[in-house]
C-alpha cells in the first residue's frame, strides 16, 4: 500500500473516531422536541448504555438500497433501569424500530424515547 | 451533697438536656428518606429572570462564546452546583439523611452530595468556594432552614450566578409526609435585581426505591480507550 493510501485510511479512522466521540451527548437543542413520533427501523451496529446519555448506531437501509448509519441518543442508564429496560436484550445485529425526536439540523441522528425489539417487546418511558 | 444525690441530680440535668434533643430529631426526620422530583407541581426558575445589566452581559457573553450543541457542559459531565441543584432534577431521586449535627442530601443526578452543618451558628469567615457552597442549617419546628454561601460563579445550568449568590431554603415535609417542599430563595445582587423564589416539590419515593451510583465520565474513558485501540473494561451493565 502506498503511503498516501495509508494516510488516507488513518485520516478516515481518525475522523470516524472523532465523530463517535463528539456525539456522546447532545444538548436537547440538537433535536426537534416538537416531533415525538419520528420512527426509523434498522440493524443495531453498536450500543452503549451509559450516563449522561446512552448511544446506539443503527444501520438503516434507504429506499434506493443504500445504507445510512444513524446515530441514536437515548436516556441515561439510571433512568432506563427504573423504566424497566433490559439492556441485555439490546443486541448488535438485531432489527429494531426506534421512535423519538428527529435531529433539528437534518443529520441522521435522533433522540430515542422507545424501542421495539424483533419479538414485539417495547421499552419506553 | 451525698454522692447518690449528686448522681441523681447529674442524671436529671443530663436527661433533661437529652430528651428534647431526641424528640426534636424524631420530628425533624419527617424530611428524611428518598424523594423524587415532582416536575408537575414544581415551579421553574423564570425563563426571563430580572437580570441586572451586568448579569445580562455575563449571560450574553457566555452564549456568544459557546455553541449550544458542541460546547454543552452536560456533554462533559459538568454538574452545575447550587442553586441549580436545588431545582429540577428530572427523574433522579434525592436521599435526605438527618443526624443531630448534619443533614446530608445525596442527589443521584451527577452523584452530588450537599452537607448542611447544623452545629455552627455561622459559617467560617472565609469559607472555601465550592460549586455546592457552604451550607449551615437550623430547625424551625419541623422545617429545615438552610443558608448557603461560598458558591463558585457558574454561568451554565438552570441558574446562572455570580460568586456573591446566597441561597436560603425552607425544606419541610407536607401532605402527611407524602411530599416534600423546598422553598428556594436566590439572592444574587450581581446577576439579579431582586430575590427569586422558586418552589420545588418532591414526592416520597416508593418504599423499594434504592439510590444508584451515577458514573458519568465512564463514556469519556471508553472513548479514550477505543481511540487507542484498546477494549475498555466496562461491559454494558446487565439489568436486574
Amino acid at each position: 500500500m502506498s503511503s498516501g493510501g495509508s494516510h488516507a485510511r488513518t485520516l478516515a479512522v481518525l475522523l470516524a473516531l472523532l465523530a463517535a466521540t463528539a456525539s456522546a451527548h447532545h444538548s436537547p437543542v440538537a433535536f426537534d422536541t416538537g416531533v415525538t413520533d419520528f420512527t426509523i427501523s434498522g440493524e443495531i451496529e453498536h450500543v452503549d448504555v451509559r450516563n449522561p446519555h446512552s448511544v446506539m448506531d443503527l444501520r438503516v437501509t434507504n429506499d434506493d438500497g443504500s445504507a445510512t448509519v444513524w446515530h441514536i441518543e437515548f436516556s441515561s442508564v439510571n433512568l432506563l433501569l427504573r423504566r424497566g429496560w433490559d439492556f441485555e436484550r439490546l443486541k448488535v445485529g438485531e432489527e429494531v424500530t426506534c421512535t423519538g425526536n428527529p435531529s433539528a439540523s437534518g443529520k441522521p441522528e435522533m433522540y430515542m424515547w422507545s424501542i421495539v425489539l424483533p419479538d414485539g417487546t417495547e421499552f419506553g418511558r | 451533697m451525698p454522692f447518690r444525690r449528686r448522681m441523681a441530680t447529674l442524671l436529671a440535668v443530663v436527661g433533661s438536656a437529652l430528651v428534647p434533643a431526641f424528640t426534636m430529631a424524631a420530628e425533624d426526620a419527617a424530611i428524611a428518606g428518598i424523594w423524587l422530583p415532582d416536575a408537575n407541581r414544581s415551579q421553574r426558575f423564570p425563563a426571563a429572570p430580572p437580570f441586572t445589566a451586568e448579569g445580562r452581559q455575563i449571560v450574553a457573553a457566555w452564549r456568544a462564546s459557546h455553541d449550544p450543541i458542541e460546547d454543552d457542559p452536560g456533554k462533559f459531565c459538568q454538574a452545575p452546583g447550587m442553586p441549580s441543584l436545588a431545582l429540577g432534577g428530572a427523574g433522579y431521586p434525592v436521599e435526605i439523611i438527618v443526624t443531630p449535627q448534619q443533614v446530608t442530601i445525596l442527589m443521584e443526578l451527577h452523584q452530588q452530595a450537599r452537607r448542611i452543618f447544623l452545629d455552627p451558628p455561622a459559617p467560617p469567615a472565609r469559607p472555601f468556594p465550592q460549586r455546592n457552597g457552604y451550607s449551615i442549617g437550623h430547625w424551625e419546628d419541623a422545617t429545615l432552614v438552610v443558608d448557603t454561601i461560598a458558591i463558585k460563579a457558574i454561568t451554565f445550568g438552570t441558574v446562572p450566578h455570580s460568586d456573591r449568590v446566597r441561597v436560603v431554603e425552607h425544606i419541610r415535609a407536607i401532605d402527611d409526609g407524602a411530599a416534600l417542599l423546598n422553598e428556594v430563595t436566590i439572592n444574587d445582587p450581581v446577576m439579579y435585581t431582586e430575590p427569586i423564589v422558586v418552589e420545588q416539590y418532591y414526592r416520597r419515593a416508593p418504599p423499594d426505591t434504592r439510590m444508584l451510583e451515577y458514573e458519568c465520565t465512564e463514556g469519556m474513558w471508553i472513548d479514550h480507550e477505543t481511540s487507542r485501540g484498546v477494549a475498555a473494561d466496562t461491559p454494558t451493565p446487565a439489568s436486574p
